[in-house]
């Protein structure tokens, strides 16, 4: 059993390993409240000038309706998609068709999506081109369009294409710990349908498991930057682009009400956070009321399949959007209406030798960061013995805690006073920094992707090892970490796809020294020439794909003989 | 009388003329040596200054929204690796003004040397901005670059007035730029030639014009260009703008705003970001006008393909906007001795060449050409003028830029005005 002495260690690098985050909440909530000595204010007592001003900000309260109205619907809209899509896939080989679709999909950043997205879906986007002018009549393209609007339903459709799959992977993970068939044989010897059963007894059971996620869907998407600057409105634009606008001013004083709105950001989340959960026990009541009733909703199957494939239109545009991104990166001429290029070249991917660089800086990146993460989760994780029961005491909760922060709390909320520290330290822009930070975000997932397989595993062949005289870190290196093979491998590659996503922790953290594929590809949206951005996407899913590819190959070498093992599937 | 006057006259004309040629052979001479002289002190500067720049990384902040702009930088990099052994990073900008309020979280910070900035594109408002907060450079260093003798501010004014305020040596000029407008020909015949015929134009077909979203560069040069051409009397627009009574001077330009804006584009809801996204519209065919900074953008956007080869281009009678952007170095810049030499080399004939080529990027040289030598003029004289490129007299009628102080109360008013989307 360890000791207290051991625990205490453990907390005291995880603080330090995470220090950055808690030290840029610091640098938020200060100059919010009026102190920031550079600029030479330095008041007595808390003021609250900062945030009347960001309040007084034109637009302002139409950006905190944007961002709360994009935030919940993409959420929603994502559970209940992927739950139609979990109800619709029942069998278990249609279930591994599912996990082989969504798991490369949550591997492409969130920036690729909304450019393929905005390529699909603008007036002059792909799939208009492919209509007009045959069916809608359009020789040129048309004044009303979807993205980007003024309400942000082009920004919800880009959330969604990413969170449906995201929440189907992690339903069927908590799907593979029920007993699905028992529980739906019973419900049908009491005359419910498959439907029913599943509304009624599964659904709530893989909620219970979906909680923690679907919390980082929400916050995510009520504070994300990338993708809405690529789809988003930005007249007024969603609020935590406002407070990203309001840190790059030219007005150093603007960083008082930024920081202001940052805290805001922080307190909009957690007010929306209680809202979810209230929502969420108003729909218990209500599920619990319908199940009184006791309908058994024989019609319902062929109802739940049709509106299911509804549930797929979201990801469906993202491939769509994909597909349009890849023909535009080798476009010549292409003018409105035609379906296809008129001519193919291989020029902007000549003209790519200018994004080489970021492309090798975000591999480095990603790979560095990834690797530190995952070191440092088994090493929290294997210095105390796998938790074989669930009761959990109050340091594991705090720690639990502290790991999975970032992924909870808005990254416009702290990154500003993270910059701040950074360049007090001179090492902004420095490798250093960048692989720290970035380790802090996957920090969550490679904890949330080992942990359970850790806690999971056999503690006798451990025994084994040990009544066979190998010390512990022999067992460690030759019994214990040998057969978490898989859930490192899973942890690493989501840890590079998380890495390479990252925007905003890159270009607070890289003072635009270190530049990354994501960067290039979010400035190169915003304008830049149609088939370098082109490119630029393919190059973003290239990366995390082909790690994808190197690790199953590696995995199966070094595997095969292992019968137990060889599963193929990575979790 | 006659004769002896020719007599006399002629010895004393041949006098004068033998003495003029001698003295201002003299002069000349002399001229000449200091010439030589302060050359060759210049030569033995920037030998030094390439030996202190050499193995030095310059992180060159620049906006890097068009890729024709990024492929020049990154050529210019290439060559200045190859000569004198400084690495060029691009730090690629959605807006310079990212770059100024970093350089003054620095000075905030204390962060006197070691910054993260080496040198910087900016002119206007940015470059008054970073001069009045100290943000440059303590000391002249522009005359110094050897580059320099191939500029005349005689012949371009600006190069050092920027926006009317003096460049004091700190910061280098890079290229001209003028605003003139694009429209496709192949969906309008004779374009709008005044902020006038622009409104009467936007009236009558509906969300076929816009511009970028202000406080965009194009964006708030479009509305200064509204400005200028509106008011009957300029001369406050050339004064600081607290000096002005801002609403009266400004009110036709919110008028011609007020009713343009449920005719623009997307009904004036949704605004592109910047100018090639604007540009972007113009190929798609979403709009029939687009803007740009650059006279020869159009022809370079067809030879890459991003426009159609129908594309042309014009510029309002009562002339459009004119000014010149340039590269300065920040005061806290960790190498500013590379910084300085890549200044020098993009100001070098070579680099003006390859930058003017309308196949690269087309951006007017700084350069005179009475200065330059003969191939070198040659070089410029036979540079492809483009498809869609005015000649330089049809670019005659120019206006002057503003002070600098009126483009972020312009900015600010338009999004107070604008920006709540109601």
């Amino acid at each position: 059993m360890p000791s207290k002495a051991v625990n205490i260690a453990r907390l005291f690098v995880l603080l330090l390993f995470i220090s950055p985050l808690l030290v840029g909440l610091l640098g938020v909530i200060v100059p919010a409240f009026g102190y920031f000595p550079g600029l030479g204010r330095t008041p007595d007592g808390p003021v609250f000038d900062a945030f009347w001003q960001f309040l007084a900000l034109p637009g302002i309260t139409k950006a905190i309706l944007l961002s709360l109205t994009t935030g919940f619907i993409a959420t929603f809209g994502s559970l209940i998609c992927s739950f139609l899509v979990l109800a619709s896939f029942t069998t278990p080989p249609a279930r591994r068709i599912l996990l082989r679709l969504s798991g490369p999909l949550i591997a492409i950043p969130h920036s690729t999506i909304a450019i393929g997205i905005l390529f699909l879906l603008a007036p002059s986007g792909w799939l208009l081109r492919l209509l007009s002018p045959e069916l809608t009549g359009l020789v040129r393209p048309p004044s009303w369009g979807m993205v980007p609007d003024p309400a942000g339903w082009g920004l919800i459709l880009g959330l969604m294409a990413k969170e449906i799959p995201f929440l189907t992977l992690v339903g069927l993970g908590a799907i593979a710990t029920l007993p699905i068939r028992r529980l739906q044989a019973i419900g049908a010897t009491l005359g419910y349908s498959n439907f029913a059963s599943w509304l009624f007894v599964i659904l709530p059971l893989v909620y219970r498991q979906l909680r923690l996620p679907l919390a980082a869907v929400l916050v995510f998407s009520l504070t994300v930057v990338d993708m809405a600057l690529i789809l988003g409105p930005s007249l007024p634009p969603p609020l935590a682009v406002m407070i990203f606008q309001g840190f790059n001013s030219t007005e150093l004083l603007d960083k008082l009400p930024s920081s202001a709105g940052a805290l805001l950001s922080i307190i909009l989340v957690i007010i929306a956070l209680i809202v979810w959960r209230i929502g969420e026990t108003i729909c218990g009541i209500g599920l619990r009321i319908l199940r009184r009733r006791g309908h058994r909703m024989k019609a319902a199957p062929i109802f739940v399949r049709a509106v299911a494939i509804l549930a797929i239109i979201p990801p469906i545009c993202g491939i769509g959007g994909l597909a349009a991104a890849l023909i535009w990166s080798v476009a010549g001429g292409w003018w409105f209406p035609d379906a296809w290029p008129q001519t193919l070249t291989m020029i902007h991917w000549q003209n790519a030798a200018i994004i080489v660089m970021p492309v090798i800086n975000s591999l480095i990146l990603a790979v560095g960061s990834s690797f530190i993460s995952i070191v440092l989760a088994l090493l929290l994780m294997t210095s105390r013995a796998p938790s074989y029961t669930t009761t959990k005491s109050r340091m594991a909760r705090v720690q639990h805690a502290l790991i999975l922060g970032p992924m909870l709390i808005p990254q416009i909320g702290f990154l500003f006073g993270l910059q701040v520290f950074l360049s007090w330290l001179r090492i902004d822009g420095s490798w250093l920094a960048l692989i720290w930070i970035h380790a802090i975000f996957i920090l969550p997932y490679s904890w949330l992707i080992i942990k359970p397989a850790y806690d999971a595993l056999d503690p006798r062949m451990d025994m084994v090892a040990a009544s066979l005289r190998m010390r512990p870190f022999a067992r460690l290196m030759r019994v214990t970490l040998p057969m978490l093979a898989h859930p490192i491998a899973t942890g690493f590659l989501v840890g590079v796809a998380v890495s390479i996503a990252l925007y905003l922790a890159t270009l607070f953290a890289g003072a635009g020294r270190i530049n990354t594929i994501t960067l290039e590809a979010v400035s190169l949206a915003s304008g830049g020439n149609r088939g370098l951005t082109g490119v630029a996407a393919m190059l973003q899913i290239i990366l995390p794909l082909g790690c994808f590819i190197i690790l199953q190959i590696g995995l199966y070498l070094r595997f095969r003989k292992f019968s137990a093992m060889r599963g193929g599937d990575l979790h | 009388m006659h004769a002896t006057t020719r007599l006399f006259a002629r010895p004393v004309i041949n006098f004068i003329a033998i003495a003029t040629i001698m003295v201002g052979g003299v002069i000349g001479g002399i001229n000449g040596a200091t010439h030589e002289a302060f050359a060759s002190d210049l030569t033995s500067d920037f030998a030094r200054l390439s030996t202190e720049a050499k193995g030095q990384t310059v992180y060159f902040n620049a906006w890097g929204g068009d890729d024709k702009i990024n492929a020049y930088i990154s050529w210019a990099g290439d060559i200045v690796k190859q000569r004198y052994g400084v690495t060029l990073r691009h730090v690629k900008l959605d807006d310079t003004a990212t770059a100024i309020a970093r350089i003054l979280g620095e000075q905030a910070a204390g962060r006197t040397e070691d910054g993260t900035i080496d040198l910087v594109w900016v002119n206007g408002a940015n470059f008054a901005a970073m001069k009045s907060a100290g943000l440059l450079q303590a000391d002249s260093w522009v005359q110094d670059l050897p580059n320099w003798r191939y500029t005349d501010a005689a012949e371009f004014p600006g190069i050092v007035n920027d926006f009317a305020v003096p460049t004091d040596g700190l910061e280098s000029p890079w290229g001209r730029a003028q605003l003139v407008f694009a429209y496709n020909s192949a969906f309008l015949a004779e374009p709008p030639r005044s902020a006038r015929a622009l409104a009467e134009y936007i009236a009558n077909n509906p969300s076929r014009f816009t511009f970028p979203q202000p406080p965009d560069f194009i964006g708030n040069s479009f509305l200064k260009q509204l400005l200028i051409e509106l008011s009957t009397d300029k001369s406050p627009l050339y004064q600081p703008v607290e000096d002005a009574d801002f609403d009266a001077v400004t009110k036709p330009l919110w008028a011609w705003l007020d009713r343009a804006r449920p005719n623009l584009w997307r009904a004036g809801a949704v605004y592109p970001a910047n100018y090639p996204a604007l540009r972007q519209l113009l190929g798609d065919g979403e709009i029939d006008i687009a803007i740009a900074f650059n006279p020869a953008d159009a022809s370079a956007a067809i030879a890459n393909g991003s426009l159609p080869n129908s594309v042309r281009t014009y510029i309002h009678d009562a002339g459009t906007l004119a000014n010149v952007h340039f590269l300065a170095i920040p005061f806290n810049a960790s190498a500013p001795q590379g910084a300085k030499i890549v200044a020098n080399f993009l100001l070098s004939p070579e680099a003006q060449i390859h930058k003017a080529d309308p196949r690269i990027w087309g951006d007017p040289t700084v350069l005179s050409q009475g200065k330059l030598s003969g191939p070198d003029k040659a070089r410029f004289n036979t540079l492809p003028r483009g498809i869609a490129t005015l000649s330089e007299s049809e670019l005659a009628p120019s206006l002057a830029e503003p002070h600098p102080s009126w483009v972020n109360h312009l900015a600010r008013e338009w999004q107070r005005r604008y920006a709540s989307g109601e």
